[in-house]
């Protein structure tokens, strides 16, 4: 009874160490070959304060989550800079080198006899001992970090990572600088992965470096991809798998003595039986989208009343000061090598205007897109929005200056519901800062509520509410435009710049597209710079555009007035 | 203390010299195939086994070990190559998977050949390292074997991807896979081909090794562990990068001493790849990251 006792107690351990590691791994795409470092450092720190200060277990705990919570974010900082492969060398170096540091530091670690003797926790003068005792602790102590991973990963936080996940640029382009919480996932990680090693430091009351080996680290990630990367439950049956199986075979007669290379044996074989034939685990992350397509479908059945209301209210006058210019480029420039793409370009957005930018193919037009929002610095040129000079400003900051963009390639979050896809984009949410999260509960759900409510107002629309449970990867390429659409308008931005936003699409969604554009003029009072290429498009839907052309701005007026000019429609349609 | 120092250059010269054949074996696998090859070590781990096993076995020479260490590791590594990354190719797979398969082949093959042989150390039978002397100074006649075998062989190797037919197809798929198909270079051919040089070559090495130290089944991670940090610290694209990394980094585990206690030895090795990954993840010799 007790031996099984022992082997929950280590699955619950192993559980939050996968957990928090699952935060990397699953929700941001990050191979990481250290994790069994965080777990030293709060076993490490867990050991030496109760047997040097003979502290309560409670402050071992502590400070080792707090040391690994900075060790963690001090790891952030280049793990976030380099891609791919470097991220596995640069891991399994600091691996290395912490391995050898616990080794060889005898003064504090004790070196390869590692530390003895480590006190029983105390709960009010009661000494845990007992194997119950220990799994009642443990058991506390694991569903105080699941609870604090669900709060994570289904919050605006995680939201937001996923998105960051599934496409970074895009975010940044709705106005998101996702740095902090790409830093706090790991100091998080390493944090949780902290308070399990402590707890393991009480229970084996003896822990030596070889417990924090890379081949640990190797198997904390096995246990992640086994069991479902980005599945919040993948963890739990990984580590289930990966430590109740071989504790098995203890049973079996002559395999007691090679239990530790029968458990490589089996993890290492799993791995590969896995990445051949379901690399996607056993809970695959595709099982959770289905959960928050349910919770999104609810969300719109509960809305659709509210929401129909609220639509037909146009606003009264477009934000800002009429007597500015929305947006106002002046002699832009930029090259590429010794191409000039765009060459001293000048354009004025005046407030509430629709304005077109039409020319051909390779003229500069998602150039001076990518110059206006921060995606390319222009050598030469500025750029005001209403008066005040951006030029130069990160492309996250355009957002909350009143400037979005929508992109040609649509640039939706596939792996997301439409609805998150929408949620993303609304602005100052609360939810994304990992402390308000927990100290101000009820302000973020409050937020959410409205935040739920104006999503569905933009997905009814564009005409996709009944489609917001969704995975936005399913939907026709229309549709992903007009989710896209619905996008750019929660994040609130009085200014939207639009790429091509019919492009590729059949005639009846360029109709149905063209007049959601209109409505979104009229009735939301938005500034819009509309890059076209269909002349038809332009005609029906501004009365002011510019011509470009191999960088330059060739003229300026009414499209109809411009296309009667032999020479320019010489030059859009060729000879 | 000057004496010591003299010693400590010899020692960073020799490590240094392996360290750069181990760093171009791994590297010509990993700039051609662009898979990182984990399992690199287990082909080394094998090599060991197949030098000893053949020498003790039929009680051979032991010089027989080398062709025995270069044969298994060919093999072994090929195999790899042929059964497992081109079938997981085959199947759409990316490349962080094929390192995940790579990883779990590796970890699981050590455990197999610890529940074979056990941990019980092996050694090349009969032979008997000759002791020299330069100065001040102390060597075996393996670690002059050694410095040579691994130079010649770093400079054969950077011959025949220079000046061979196949060593131009070799960089040829390595730059540009689908444009090699266009001109009728068959791309599994050429990672084969490569998994047999970069293979054989760690094979030797493991020979080498297995002359001086013993064998186990966890020995290929360290030499495996030093190659692929000389891979990146000098730059993915340049073999002859990987070769002076891997001797830079020898060199510098050994002169650390004088100024670190000895066990800081291997740290001091791991340091310099973190420190050079955070402020120069190009690499420190140069060449593009891609």
């Amino acid at each position: 009874m007790d031996y099984i006792l022992h082997v929950v107690i280590f699955i619950l351990i192993y559980a939050v160490v996968v957990q928090s590691l699952n935060l990397l791994l699953g929700y941001m795409g990050i191979i990481s070959m250290c994790h069994a470092v965080f777990v030293a450092v709060g076993a490490y720190t867990a050991a030496l304060i109760s047997v040097h200060l003979g502290y309560h277990f409670l402050v071992g705990t502590l400070v080792g989550f707090v040391l690994a919570f900075i060790v963690g974010a001090l790891l952030a900082l280049p793990s976030l800079r380099i891609k791919g492969e470097y991220v596995i060398v640069f891991t399994v170096g600091f691996q290395m080198v912490a391995f050898e540091y616990m080794l060889t530091a005898r003064e504090v670690t004790q070196g390869q006899g590692g530390i003895a003797g480590i006190p029983s926790p105390e709960i009010l003068g009661h000494e845990i001992i007992s194997p119950l005792g220990f799994l009642l602790l443990i058991a506390v102590m694991a569903v105080f970090c699941f609870a604090v991973t669900w709060r994570i990963t289904r919050s605006p936080f995680g939201r937001l990572l996923k998105a960051v996940r599934e496409d970074e640029e895009a975010c940044r382009a709705l106005g998101k600088n996702p740095l902090k919480q790409k830093v706090l996932v790991f100091a998080v990680g390493g944090g949780l992965a902290a308070i399990a090693g402590s707890f393991l430091a009480y229970y084996i009351t003896y822990i030596s470096p070889f417990d924090f080996t890379i081949d640990a680290s190797v198997m904390m990630l096995v246990m992640v991809i086994l069991g479902g990367a980005g599945n919040y439950w993948g963890p739990l049956v990984g580590a289930a798998l990966l430590i109740g199986m071989p504790e098995a075979l203890r049973f079996v007669p002559g395999a007691a003595g090679i239990i530790d290379a029968l458990r490589e044996v089996f993890y290492g074989a799993l791995l590969v039986v896995f990445m051949m034939f379901r690399p996607e685990g056993i809970l695959p992350e595709s099982l959770e989208q289905k959960r928050a397509s349910k919770i999104a479908a609810a969300w719109a059945r509960m809305e659709e009343g509210s929401t129909q209301a609220a639509e037909e209210e146009p606003e009264e006058q477009p934000a800002g000061d009429p007597t500015l210019p929305a947006l106002e480029v002046r002699g832009l420039s930029k090259s590429f090598g010794g191409l000039q793409a765009v060459d001293d370009a000048s354009l004025v957005l005046p407030l509430g205007g629709t304005v077109g930018l039409i020319g051909p193919n390779g003229c500069g037009k998602t150039t001076i897109f990518n110059l206006v929002t921060g995606f390319l610095k222009p050598d030469g040129g500025s750029i005001l929005v209403q008066g005040q000079d951006i030029t130069n400003l990160a492309p996250y900051k355009m957002a909350s200056r009143g400037l979005a963009r929508s992109w040609q390639d649509v640039r939706i979050f596939p792996g997301m519901t439409v609805l998150d896809n929408v949620l993303v984009a609304r602005p100052g949410q609360s939810g994304e800062s990992l402390l308000k999260l927990f100290v101000e509960p009820r302000r973020v759900a409050r937020e959410e509520r409205a935040n739920h409510q104006k999503a569905l107002e933009y997905l009814g629309l564009v005409g996709l509410a009944d489609k917001a449970g969704q995975l936005a990867s399913g939907l026709s390429t229309a549709e992903q435009k007009l989710v896209a659409l619905a996008r750019l308008l929660a994040t609130e931005c009085p200014v939207l710049l639009l790429d091509e936003p019919t492009a590729a699409l059949d005639m009846d969604s360029v109709k149905r597209i063209i007049g959601l554009i209109e409505r979104i003029a009229v009735q939301k009072k938005k500034t819009l710079l509309l890059i076209e290429h269909n002349l038809d498009v332009v005609r029906g839907l501004v009365k002011e555009t510019y011509f470009m052309s191999e960088g330059r701005v060739l003229a300026h007026g009414d499209p109809a007035a411009l296309m009667k000019d032999p020479k320019l429609a010489e030059v859009y349609f060729g000879t | 203390m000057d004496i010591l120092i003299a010693q400590l250059l010899v020692n960073g010269i020799i490590t240094g010299s392996f360290f750069a054949l181990c760093g171009v074996t791994w590297g010509i696998i990993y700039r051609t195939a662009k898979t990182f090859h984990f399992s690199h070590h287990l082909v080394f781990t094998v090599a060991g086994y197949g030098a000893v096993l053949l020498v003790g076995q039929l009680g051979v020479h032991y010089l027989f070990g080398a062709p025995a260490a270069v044969a298994a590791a060919i093999v072994f590594g090929c195999a790899v190559e042929a059964l497992l990354y081109r079938t997981l190719r085959r199947r759409g797979a990316n490349r962080e998977t094929i390192f995940l398969s790579s990883l779990g082949f590796a970890t699981a093959g050590v455990a197999i050949l610890l529940l074979i042989f056990s941990s019980t150390p092996l050694t090349l039978k009969g032979f008997h390292p000759g002791v020299l002397a330069l100065g001040p100074t102390n060597f075996t006649d393996i670690d002059v074997a050694t410095v040579i075998v691994s130079w010649l062989a770093v400079g054969g190797l950077l011959l025949f991807l220079k000046k061979s037919r196949y060593g131009r197809a070799i960089r040829a798929v390595g730059v540009n896979p689908e444009m090699s198909a266009n001109v009728g270079l068959d791309k599994n051919k050429m990672y084969l081909l490569v998994y047999a040089i970069g293979s054989g070559l760690f094979g030797l090495a493991a020979f080498l090794y297995s002359a001086k130290n013993a064998v186990v089944p966890t020995m290929g991670i360290f030499p495996f562990f030093m190659a692929f940090t000389a891979v990146f610290l000098g730059g993915i694209n340049s073999i002859a990068g990987h070769a002076l990394a891997g001797f830079i980094l020898g060199f510098a585990e050994n002169i650390a001493v004088i100024v670190l206690p000895g066990e800081y030895r291997v740290m001091v090795a791991y340091a310099i790849l973190v420190v050079v990954i955070i402020f120069r993840p190009s690499g420190l010799i140069g060449g593009k990251r891609g």
